[in-house]
């Protein structure tokens, strides 16, 4: 489809070609009318000729008159056309002005609705919500902060605490050399050992001293035994004496006077005889309990000699056993001393990647009060209907997307 | 014996400004327990009253509070003659160069973008005492 210019154009140029060929037609039919004149002679002469001549004109004129016609429809159809245009273009001016004038109805119309933070009863409820939301999150992060902060100084503390606790016994225990003056349990255990040596040294004199004395025991026992069989010979001279002095006494009878002397040194030595029986009888009487008193103390001494040399084998293995214990346990608590000192330095560590997670609070809340500030100008905005291009700019002063460590600057 | 050693060096006061209770906290927190003496102010006023009646010998400071930010304040301090040599440090959110410029210009010793690791803060105050 044309354009109306277009058409316009389209017409106009149409209008001229034909303008162009009507004069040139009429200039040509002049020209040939004054020919036809000029060679009416010549005519006759050649009337075939002219008969051509007189065809060809008529069918110009023809043409002409076609023309002409042609020339008078178009220039009809051109004025109306160009009424028609014209009608399109008041039309067009028209509605340009009535689309001016609406749009300057609707644009003072609109402007508040596009321009300001006008809202509707249910966006600003929604904006209330949110104001309210961000406020809420805002009390919650800062409780929440405020409990894992304690928390945070807590565990450090506690953290310290167990560090230097480490370090008491660590000391103690000859990991450091700061405290090199307080006894280890390595010392106590070098210090009971020693001492449990001289007593085991002293417990096996002792037993060697009891040897000794069940030795001497057993060589008095012996003794004690020869004289009990000396005193059993002198038992027996005793008796044979008694029969001497007897049988002396029967031949001083027997002698009469002359043997009465004689009785009397028989009745002496029989006396004599009867003292020694009695002699060795108490004597004998003395030696025997001495001799069971001998062997009880030879058989005690020589039991509490073996069992001396059991019990200090026993707890010779007993000490031993003990301070492989103690060692082993030392070493133990060494290694979890280390351990505990390594977990205090990783608790240091964690507590302080806590502190500086815990600046995520600032910033949170610096965005939340830069989001909340927002809201609270659409807010007020809405409610007063004022224009938006009024509210201050808006700008978080946070830049921060991720939790990472920022810079840090001295200005010299 | 790896553990970090803590002596306390009392001798040390030091102001933290941020209207930030859990920053302050945190702060406090870290330079305690380096053995520094603390004493916490809510925003920049505050700070100044609290500057002019007690000495310390280092300022930390927000940028963004409400009353009185950290530019403010520092420029406040420079005036006067007790702060106008010791460490004043802001610490913020903000590190372009323009907010640096304007750090220079009030005569801040330092800039520190949050977030920042609490033992990189205690190895700056160990540089500037």
């Amino acid at each position: 489809m044309l354009t109306l210019p277009a058409a316009t154009f389209t017409v106009a140029a149409i209008i001229g070609i034909l303008g162009t060929a009507l004069f040139n037609g009429l200039a040509l039919g002049a020209r040939t009318r004054n020919g036809q004149h000029l060679d009416v002679s010549l005519a006759e002469a050649d009337s075939a000729l002219d008969l051509d001549v007189d065809r060809r004109l008529d069918e110009y004129e023809s043409r002409l008159l076609d023309c002409e016609r042609t020339r008078a429809r178009l220039s009809a159809e051109l004025v109306a056309a160009r009424a028609e245009i014209r009608d399109l273009t008041e039309s067009r001016s028209s509605l340009q002005a009535g689309l001016a004038e609406a749009s300057r109805v609707l644009g003072e119309g609109l402007r508040p609705m596009s321009s300001a933070a006008v809202l509707d009863e249910s966006a600003e409820a929604r904006v209330r919500l949110a104001f309210g939301s961000i406020d809420q999150v805002r009390t919650l992060i800062r409780e929440a902060i405020t409990a894992l902060a304690a928390s945070f100084r807590g565990l450090q503390g506690a953290a310290r605490e167990q560090n230097a606790l480490a370090a008491d016994l660590a000391a103690a225990n000859r990991l450091s050399d700061s405290e090199a003056h307080m006894p280890t349990i390595a010392d106590y255990i070098v210090q009971a050992e020693e001492t449990f040596a001289g007593f085991v040294e002293h417990s096996s004199a002792s037993s060697s001293a009891a040897a000794h004395m069940s030795g001497s025991i057993a060589r008095a026992t012996e003794r004690m035994l020869e004289v009990t069989t000396t005193i059993r010979d002198l038992d027996e001279i005793a008796i044979r004496t008694n029969m001497l002095a007897l049988n002396a006494s029967i031949e001083a009878a027997r002698a009469g006077d002359a043997g009465k002397g004689f009785a009397v040194v028989a009745r002496a030595v029989r006396d004599l005889s009867d003292r020694s029986a009695a002699f060795n009888t108490r004597l004998r009487k003395l030696i025997e309990p001495l001799n069971e008193e001998l062997a009880f103390a030879s058989q005690s001494l020589e039991s509490l000699a073996a069992r001396d040399a059991a019990l200090v084998d026993e707890l010779m293995g007993k000490i031993r056993n003990l301070s492989s214990e103690v060692r082993r346990s030392q070493d133990r608590m060494v290694g979890d001393l280390k351990r505990v000192d390594a977990l205090s330095i990783s608790i240091e560590r964690d507590v302080q990647a806590a502190v500086f997670g815990i600046q995520f609070d600032d910033l949170a809340t610096q965005l939340l009060t830069s989001a909340w500030g927002a809201l609270r100008d659409v807010l007020s905005a809405s409610e007063e209907r004022t224009d938006s291009a009024s509210l201050p700019a808006f700008a978080s002063s946070v830049q921060q997307h991720h939790m990472r460590a920022g810079e840090i600057e001295l200005f010299t | 014996m790896n553990a970090p050693v803590f002596k306390p060096n009392t001798q040390r006061r030091i102001l933290t400004v941020d209207d930030s209770p859990s920053m302050r906290d945190m702060i406090s927190f870290t330079i305690e327990s380096a053995g520094y003496q603390v004493v916490v102010a809510v925003d920049g006023i505050d700070a100044l009253e609290k500057a002019r009646s007690n000495a310390f010998d280092l300022i930390l400071t927000d940028q963004n509070m409400p009353r009185m930010d950290g530019l403010t304040l520092v420029r406040e301090l420079r005036n006067l003659p007790a702060y106008a040599r010791i460490p004043i440090l802001l610490i913020t959110t903000e590190g372009d160069d323009d907010m640096k410029a304007k750090g220079r210009a009030v005569k801040a010793s330092g800039w520190i973008v949050k977030p920042f690791s609490p033992q990189v803060l205690l190895d700056l105050i160990a540089r500037l005492f």
